[in-house]
């Protein structure tokens, strides 16, 4: 494989991750391991070590030095990029504000798994959604080419003036980390067209200099501007939404990979029930959906791919059509005593209230800690939300109707 | 080659034999060889050395979507003949096709319905000093055996990948291959 031409390779989502930091020539990766993250800072590594990428991969010892490493070296205006797992971005949690609040592009990939105890290190979103509000830009990725893809457009958005937010991209521990798939990687030169250097003399807004010393971070009393920036970054994230779309429609043009916007929808024009939910298996479902559609049954799908900034207009959008009877959303997380159990299906009472009152909507849960969803699960969800809607009642499945909520495959009851 | 357009395959084998590694490779092969798409599934956990190790293989003519387990393949490539003594194992295998691994001939029946082949991949590998911290590898072997049994891939795609992959080593993990494609063959079940 050389810089020069564009390539197909069979890799695995964490190298698709490696890969994504090598084209976008990240100045500095900061690394430490954790199953199943580790194979992305051995393959950079590997990639550094051969002289293929020039970068400086500084070995921390904690994954709270990987992202206090991040804060230090984006400072400089370096374009910074690391990954982790779980309980490492536990760890990391206080340094991934520092990131967000200084306005830090940094962005880091999630080989997402389950939390411990009791360990687990199979596939389960509840480690970034643990995130949902450190006002970092929160992208699932659900295909190898799409974890590649996306970190090019994450430091297009991430640098973006407008915006200077750090970005996360999640996908899957070990059903994407570690399966192997063909991905498109094009040359150096292709993608320096699309991802300009970072400027020379730094961010617009912070720069550590030592030739022109700053004071940042300190402290803020309750009348001076604390309050300011907390609501300053909120604007920021809503108003990323139209320059996410103006990033995407840009690659789109030059690459010929279209990943449509904030959310994808399939087969949901004349649709009357909607499956909604994040990652591989939004990709996955739209088998259920053809299977479904060929026995007549109306049924779409949408995955969201944004988490935040939240998606509530293009969601309103398309759930808003007069076909549509039921709605079901799943999460692959776990979000404990929230309305629903999940942290989608919950966010999505924010919806509910701009759709009409006749829908029927199931929240629903699958998948945690990497069990295993089949494409017939995914036909069972639909046949339950259908059985709900014209029913009023989910006759026995395999899956677990408990006050209000689906659990998919639930071996309890 | 059949006109169908998803092929599910099912690589059992222990840990050191090279099992998951050999399915990422047949995956690469059969993309080299023309399908459109591949994706290559281990099952990972906190795997040790001779424990039990399963991976699986889509094939297909057409773009996957799916991630999820195959649990009805086409094939099954058996690393290891003993790991047909577990009963869970041997129960799955029904209508399907299984490569085996062994050099006398597989002592284990399977159900009306199950074509088997058998090649001796364990005698090859050895026979070409072939092995790791003293393990024979078996996995490119094994290769060979699905290209014989199965016309889905080409030996020259199997020489392609291997010395891309292998370097210096990939010319006798080729040589394996073609040696077990000469020595597969068809067994007849008892009806």
């Amino acid at each position: 494989m050389t810089d020069e031409k564009q390539e197909t390779l069979i890799i695995t989502g964490n190298e698709a991750s490696a890969w994504g930091a090598r084209r976008s020539k990240a100045h500095v990766v900061t690394a430490f391991p954790i199953t199943p993250q580790t194979t992305v800072m051995e393959t950079i590594s590997e990639f550094v070590d051969s002289g293929k990428m020039q970068c400086n991969f500084v070995k921390v010892e904690s994954e709270h030095s990987v992202m206090a490493g991040m804060v230090g070296a984006s400072m400089t205006g370096a374009r910074c990029f690391t990954a982790t797992s779980g309980q490492g971005l536990l760890y990391m949690a206080e340094m991934v504000h520092w990131v967000s609040g200084s306005r830090l592009p940094v962005v880091t990939t999630i080989a997402s798994r389950g939390i411990a105890p009791p360990w687990n290190i199979w596939v389960d979103y509840s480690d970034i959604l643990s995130m949902r509000d450190s006002g970092w830009i929160i992208q699932f990725a659900s295909t190898h080419q799409e974890i590649f893809d996306s970190i090019l457009m994450s430091y297009k958005l991430a640098e973006d003036p407008r915006v200077m937010l750090p970005v996360f991209i999640a996908y899957g521990g070990f059903s994407q980390s570690h399966t192997s798939k063909p991905v498109v990687i094009p040359s150096q030169k292709a993608v320096d067209d699309y991802l300009p250097p970072v400027p020379d003399d730094g961010w617009p807004h912070l720069v550590l200099n030592p030739e022109k010393p700053i004071v940042h971070g300190n402290l803020l009393m309750p009348q001076q501007e604390y309050m300011e920036f907390r609501y300053k970054m909120h604007e920021t994230i809503h108003g990323a939404k139209p320059i996410i779309k103006e990033v995407i429609a840009d690659f789109h043009e030059k690459f010929g990979r279209n990943y449509h916007g904030l959310i994808e929808s399939y087969r949901c024009d004349d649709a009357k029930y909607i499956l909604v939910t994040v990652g591989a298996l939004g990709e996955q479902v739209k088998d259920a959906v053809d299977t479904l559609r060929s026995e007549g049954k109306k049924v779409g799908s949408i995955k969201i791919r944004y988490f935040r900034p939240f998606p509530k207009e293009d969601l309103v959008e398309i759930l808003g059509s007069k076909n549509l009877e039921g709605i079901v959303v799943v999460d692959r997380s776990i979000a404990y005593g929230s309305p629903t159990g999940g942290h989608i299906s919950s966010e999505f009472s924010n919806i509910l209230s701009e759709l009409p009152s006749s829908l029927t909507y199931l929240p629903a849960v699958w998948g945690l800690g990497g069990r295993d969803v089949t494409v017939g699960d995914q036909e069972s969800v639909f046949n339950d939300l259908i059985n709900l809607h014209e029913e009023n009642e989910i006759k026995e499945t395999s899956n677990s109707y408990i006050n209000g909520t689906l659990w998919v495959n639930l071996k309890v009851r | 080659m059949t006109s169908k357009e998803l092929y599910e395959i099912t690589v059992l084998s222990r840990g050191g034999q090279g099992g998951i590694l050999g399915n990422k490779l047949l995956g690469k092969i059969a993309f080299v060889d023309g399908f459109k798409d591949i994706i290559a599934i281990p099952i990972i956990g906190a795997e040790r050395r001779g424990a039990p190790i399963r991976a699986y293989l889509r094939i297909s003519e057409q773009k996957l979507r799916r991630i999820d387990a195959v649990k009805e393949p086409d094939y099954y490539l058996i690393l290891d003949e003993t790991l047909l003594s577990y009963d869970y194992i041997l129960s799955e295998i029904k209508d399907t096709t299984v490569i085996i691994n062994t050099e006398n001939g597989c002592s284990y029946k399977f159900p009306p319905g199950v074509i088997a082949y058998e090649v001796p991949a364990t005698r090859i590998a050895i026979d070409l000093d072939l092995e790791v911290a003293g393990q024979p590898i078996v996995n490119v072997a094994m290769i060979g055996a699905f290209a014989k049994a199965t016309g889905l891939i080409k030996l020259e795609s199997i020489k392609k990948v291997v010395v891309d992959y292998f370097g210096a080593k990939g010319e006798l993990n080729y040589e394996a291959s073609a040696k077990a494609f000469e020595l597969t063959r068809e067994v007849k079940q008892d009806e």
